[in-house]
């Protein structure tokens, strides 16, 4: 019974090693230079909405 | 001792799931520094029946009013080549030529020879530093999600608004550009 109890203890720790040293995220690069800067959600969307209707003109 | 190494093991197992929980419930990240849309269609709806107070077009059109829908395909680059897959956007116009909602696609179902149905929603954020993902936070306090819906037996197209109030295209609007090549960078000079 003990060794039973010990093999799940090591299991456990094992499972809760792997869980916490899985990152679900990933850290992107970010490429931005000194003379760059991100747009906002607003300009980057604006962006893309003139440029989809500019094509069907 | 028996009972404590039990009670112990349990503690634990119980702390793990949490601890896994915790992780999904974090924002999912994806990251590119440009944009390419490589394709677009787009059409035109009527409004006949007035959105109800909880709908994203409330108080934005009137009876009468034609909107301009557009869909665009989008893949997101990092350094020239596809980073995070791809995606789609939802820009849904006034004759004004004013845009009253831009969202990013959350879900896709397609039926072949029946159907094909995106979902744009509220939630899905884009953010240049670190890319394209879901607000966990605004998913948990009501999101909005507004339905272009395509029918390919009848090759019909439906806006749905985010009560469920459905507006169809209007006949002989429908185009569509299926070969763009245009890059929108995520990066803006000072």
């Amino acid at each position: 019974m003990k060794k039973v109890l010990l093999i799940l203890l090591a299991f456990g720790i094992l499972l809760g090693a792997f869980a916490c040293s899985k990152d679900t995220t990933t850290t992107p690069d970010v490429t931005t230079t000194g003379e760059q800067e991100p747009l906002d959600q607003d300009s980057l969307l604006d962006s893309i909405s003139n440029a989809i209707k500019a094509a069907f003109d | 001792m028996k009972k404590l190494l039990i009670l112990f093991v349990f503690t634990l197992l119980a702390l793990q799931f949490r601890a896994v929980n915790i992780a999904k419930a974090e924002d999912l990240l994806y990251p590119f520094d440009s944009i390419t849309i490589v394709e677009a269609f787009r059409f035109d709806v009527e409004i006949t029946v007035l959105p109800s107070s909880t709908s994203l077009l409330y108080n934005q059109v009137e009876l009468g009013d034609v909107l301009t829908v557009y869909v665009g395909a989008l893949e997101f680059v990092k350094d020239g080549v596809p980073s995070s897959g791809s995606g789609n956007v939802l820009i849904i116009t006034n004759e004004a030529d004013v845009d009253l909602l831009q969202f990013l696609v959350n879900n896709y179902t397609f039926y072949p020879s029946v159907s094909v149905q995106w979902g744009f929603a509220s939630h899905i954020l884009i953010d240049p530093a670190v890319g394209v993902f879901k607000d966990m936070d605004i998913l948990q306090s009501g999101s909005q999600e507004m339905t272009v819906y395509h029918d390919l037996t009848l090759d019909t197209w439906k806006l749905f608004d985010n009560t469920g109030l459905e507006m169809p295209f209007m006949v002989g609007t429908y185009a569509e550009e299926p070969s763009l090549n245009i890059v929108i960078s995520a990066y803006g000079g000072v």
